[in-house]
């Protein structure tokens, strides 16, 4: 048994948890109320995986390890209320009264503490009841104030309590076009700062690319936040489709980390997935093996709006699922080797890696996104991401320059030093980007 | 060798009929094949050559001759069995350590179960043959093995004789799901046994109406979904099948909405700018069509009692903001929001959901924005009186009414030397100045050095030298217009 825990934390979190579990119950054939669909003996993709995303309860009924936090009770009681209600156990969702206002010190210091007793009281009874706990999965947005700062201060105390597990965060990265907030790169910079030497493996995703392919690949013009969610819940089935069926790569969250992550502050590794399209235009586009694996290198299918061609790659995962043959994934790896722009760096032992889940991708009821009988996600990590960070410590400078909205900050009783210091380490983690960057043989000649 | 009805691949996977083989008197010797394009552009005639003609294509301009040994043609073609076993079958495929990438050898991880897992046919569910260049079921021997197999995706291959397709679907028991795109059956006999599919694909198969009515949906009474895009259908076709839930006409030549019995239409990509029967469906897709007025969508509202709709990428919404659209098609809807339990109503638009803030602050914006007279609405509509009711809004209170068409816009299009310079959406009030400053601009030219004309009838020009007066009091709709420079005008 090798468990994992996913911790929800804030509205995007929750919000994403939501689409994803709905996702995982329809994979597995599990019904709503958390049994069986008819006819099954047993869920879909053999226990061994099925069980670390799910326990068993005595009378048959599947319940998800997963943890719901906010610190208001809004999108806590749509869970409450909605269809998968029954899913849940209510100890698994937790609310608070008040809301962390886009404020991370809100998050972190205020209202956060006053709940994380709680909540690391339920994460401990939880981890009671697993066998073999391998870490947690990480859901929150890095831009509200829940997420940033309550997700942060939710991580350091894991670190504490579980130092040797895995901690993987999936983190939603601010963008101006779905924003609730002009603060968001403040709670982005503070969060990052706080949880780089916990989290072992971030998966960002960025709402605007995101956005961007809902609008050009499902042709939605006004894309929700549920379009959003639904598109992001697909990619985070496929990330952890190794984990919940029998895979091949990438079959436990140290693997990740031990595939990717070469040095522990790189951990931000870039997701790609293939195919996108809308139900309605699924007929006229194909997506053979060669065209998924093609358009996992174009920045239109990326999920954090970056460059790869202007970076290097230190490793790379290409995780096929569904109907796929082997020599199809040859041709197409040898296709895409061709590419100028796939670079990796000499002096990584990572390498680029090929793994297959036998089980076919699932479309969730609703959304626009087409089903397709054989997907692939890319895991690379590559030193183009630095590029967000370049973006967000931009905006970052442009308000902090002139003090704006830092009152909010210091009146919840953060002290002004941490924002500068938090703006040293995201620079130092943009220098350690172009550090890895370059190849290492360039050996100095000796001159006198 | 090739027989008349033969399908041939090419090397850039075009794909072409034969319809005829024999010799051309430009050729001497040399044995000629007589193709029609599947795509029509890559034809040359009709099927004649030198004045002769040796067949007659179906889709004018579809047909050629080329060579029996062109180098482009594909020559391989092989059987189901063949296929199958070439694709699924070989167990000794490894991705090779050969593919390095940079000083990188690229492992992978979990194939030989792979492998493994697809030569036990038995325990295929979803099998892909597309592209494979398969010209007959033949014996179809391992047809009967695929015991577990529920989908199938057989497109783009070489079969003309849909008689084949009967026969292999009779030992697929389980199949649920037929993907037939891209092929094209000369031959569509009727079949004496149902099965039990639920999904048929038969985009750019060009198949009648007739014969899917008479031969192909008899044998599917179970069928939910049918894909019939890019079949080339217009209007004449009868589509009037017994109820399937979903149906894909996109890519036709359809110019008015047709009457089809299905819970779900999608007709993107067609010319509709029509209704003419009441609709039973309840989600349509009309995204690019030639929807050109607000008639059309009111007309597709009291007509429909549509659930979900598509709409965008028409002509109605060019130059129009994506909010104002929105505003626009909410209020002309009846919408209801996603948690609502009412069971009529909008509940997706364009692909989103909609919360009931969204719906109330538009259906509101919109009466005031009617009152003003900024929004053309039909005001004898059951619609408005609803939306008048629901938000309690009492009649003529409304300020000085602007001119009925003040909000109507013109699409300008100004040629000079033939070149089109400026194509541009102007409100029928701006002013004639207002249009020639623009072209001034596109032009680099003072605005004094040029005047501008539009054809009356073929020889009388109407110039446009009134400057201060307003675009909308010339008949300039659907007109172009031209540049004249003259001499004098020059500084």
């Amino acid at each position: 048994m090798r468990e994992v825990i996913s911790v929800n934390v804030g509205q995007a979190g929750c919000q994403i948890g939501n689409a994803c579990w709905e996702l995982y119950s329809q994979e597995h054939g599990i019904r709503p109320d958390g049994y069986l669909q008819e006819g099954l003996d047993k869920p879909k993709g053999g226990e061994e995986g099925f069980s670390t995303f799910f326990s068993e309860t005595g009378s048959g009924k599947y319940v998800p390890r997963a943890l719901y936090v906010d610190l208001e009770p809004n999108v806590i009681d749509e869970v409450r209320n909605g269809i998968y209600s029954d899913l849940f156990h209510p100890e698994q969702l937790i609310a608070g009264k008040e809301d962390a206002a886009n404020n991370y010190a809100r998050g972190h210091y205020t209202i956060g503490r006053d709940i994380i007793d709680d909540v690391m009281d339920r994460i401990r009874r939880m981890a009671d009841q697993c066998d073999g706990l391998q870490g947690f999965l990480f859901t929150h947005s890095l831009g509200g104030g829940t997420g940033s700062g309550f997700g942060s201060l939710l991580l350091e105390q894991l670190s504490l309590d579980f130092g040797k597990k895995s901690k993987l965060e999936f983190a939603v990265y601010p963008a101006p076009q779905v924003s609730t907030s002009v603060v968001e790169p403040y709670n982005t910079v503070l969060t990052t700062h706080t949880t780089l030497e916990h989290a072992d493996c971030t998966f960002m995703v960025d709402n605007e690319a995101i956005y961007d392919m809902c609008r050009r690949n499902l042709d939605i013009s006004r894309p929700s936040f549920s379009s959003l969610n639904n598109l992001i819940a697909q990619v985070v089935s496929s990330v952890t489709a190794s984990l919940r069926f029998d895979g091949s790569l990438n079959v436990d969250l140290n693997e990740f980390q031990t595939n990717l992550v070469p040095y522990p502050r790189i951990h931000f590794p870039l997701v790609s997935y293939a195919p996108v399209f809308s139900k309605n235009r699924a007929n006229h586009e194909s997506n053979t093996v060669a065209e998924i694996t093609a358009s996992c290198f174009e920045p239109g299918n990326q999920m954090v709006k970056c460059d790869p061609r202007l970076g290097k790659y230190m490793a790379n995962c290409l995780l096929y699922r569904g109907d796929v043959v082997t020599r199809d994934v040859q041709n197409a790896v040898s296709l895409a080797k061709s590419k100028k722009s796939v670079q990796l760096v000499d002096w990584c032992p990572t390498g680029f890696k090929i793994g297959i889940c036998y089980e076919p991708p699932t479309a969730i009821v609703g959304s626009e996104l087409a089903s397709a009988n054989r997907a692939v996600c890319m895991l690379s990590n590559t030193t183009a991401i630095a590029e967000a960070w370049n973006r967000i410590d931009k905006k970052f400078d442009l308000m902090y320059s002139k003090r704006a909205f830092v009152h909010w900050y210091v009146g919840e009783g953060m002290e002004e030093g941490e924002f500068s210091e938090a703006r040293e380490d995201l620079a130092a983690l943009e220098r350690d980007y172009v550090e890895v960057g370059t190849d290492s043989m360039q050996v100095e000649e000796e001159e006198y | 060798m090739y027989q008349v009805n033969d399908r041939i691949q090419f090397i850039d996977n075009q794909f072409a009929t034969v319809r005829f083989v024999g010799q051309i008197p430009e050729w001497g010797e040399q044995l000629a094949l007589g193709v029609e394009w599947d795509d029509p552009a890559r034809g040359k005639n009709n099927g004649s050559v030198g004045g002769i003609e040796y067949f007659k294509t179906r889709q004018a301009g579809a047909g050629s001759f080329i060579k029996v040994n062109n180098k482009k043609i594909l020559n391989k073609r092989v059987s189901f069995d063949e296929a199958l076993l070439e694709t699924y079958g070989v167990e000794e495929n490894q991705i090779g350590a050969a593919i390095r990438i940079g000083s990188k050898k690229v492992e992978s991880y979990g194939f030989e179960k792979l492998n493994k897992i697809n030569a036990n046919f038995s325990r295929l569910t979803s099998v892909s043959l597309d592209f494979k260049c398969i010209y007959t079921i033949c014996k179809g021997r391992s047809l009967l093995s695929l015991t577990s197999l529920v989908k199938l995706d057989f497109s783009f291959n070489l079969i003309n004789d849909m008689g084949d397709i009967w026969s292999a679907l009779d030992k697929l028991r389980t199949l649920k799901e037929l993907n037939l795109n891209g092929n094209r059956f000369e031959i569509i006999p009727k079949s004496n046994t149902i099965h039990g599919l639920e999904i048929l694909k038969l985009s750019n198969t060009r198949i009648r109406p007739s014969d899917l009515k008479q031969s192909v949906l008899p044998k599917f009474p179970h069928l939910r979904e049918i894909t019939l895009a890019s079949n080339g259908y217009t209007d004449e076709d009868d589509l009037s099948f017994n109820f399937i839930e979903n149906v894909d006409l996109s890519f036709n030549g359809l110019t008015q909405i047709p009457s089809v019995n299905c819970l779900s239409l999608n007709l993107s990509d067609n010319k509709i700018n029509y209704i003419y029967n009441a609709c039973t469906f309840k989600a349509i897709d009309l995204r690019y069509n030639e929807i050109d007025s607000w008639e059309f969508v009111e007309d597709l509202q009291s007509k429909s009692r549509l659930r979900e709709l598509r709409i965008d990428n028409n002509p109605l919404f060019e130059g129009l903001e994506e909010d104002e659209v929105t505003v626009n098609l909410i209020a002309r809807f009846e919408c209801v929001d996603d948690k609502s339990a009412q069971e009529e109503g909008l509940r997706k638009l364009n692909g989103s959901r909609l919360s009931r803030e969204e719906i109330e602050n538009a259906e509101l914006y919109f009466i005031s924005k009617v009152q003003k007279g900024d929004y053309i609405c039909n005001e004898t509509s059951e619609r408005w009186k609803q939306l008048k009711s629901k938000h309690n809004v009492k009649d003529e209170i409304r300020g000085p009414r602007l001119n009925e068409f003040a909000y109507h816009k013109i699409r300008i299009k100004v040629y000079w030397n033939n070149e089109l310079i400026l194509d541009q959406m102007l409100l029928n009030t701006n002013t004639i100045m207002r249009l020639k400053g623009s072209v001034s601009r596109k032009l680099n030219k003072s605005i004094f050095s040029f005047r501008l004309y539009y054809f009356l009838t073929a020889e009388v020009k109407q110039y446009l030298d009134d400057e201060i007066g307003r675009i909308g009091d010339f008949d300039l709709h659907q007109q172009d217009i031209y540049i004249a420079i003259e001499a004098n005008h020059v500084k």
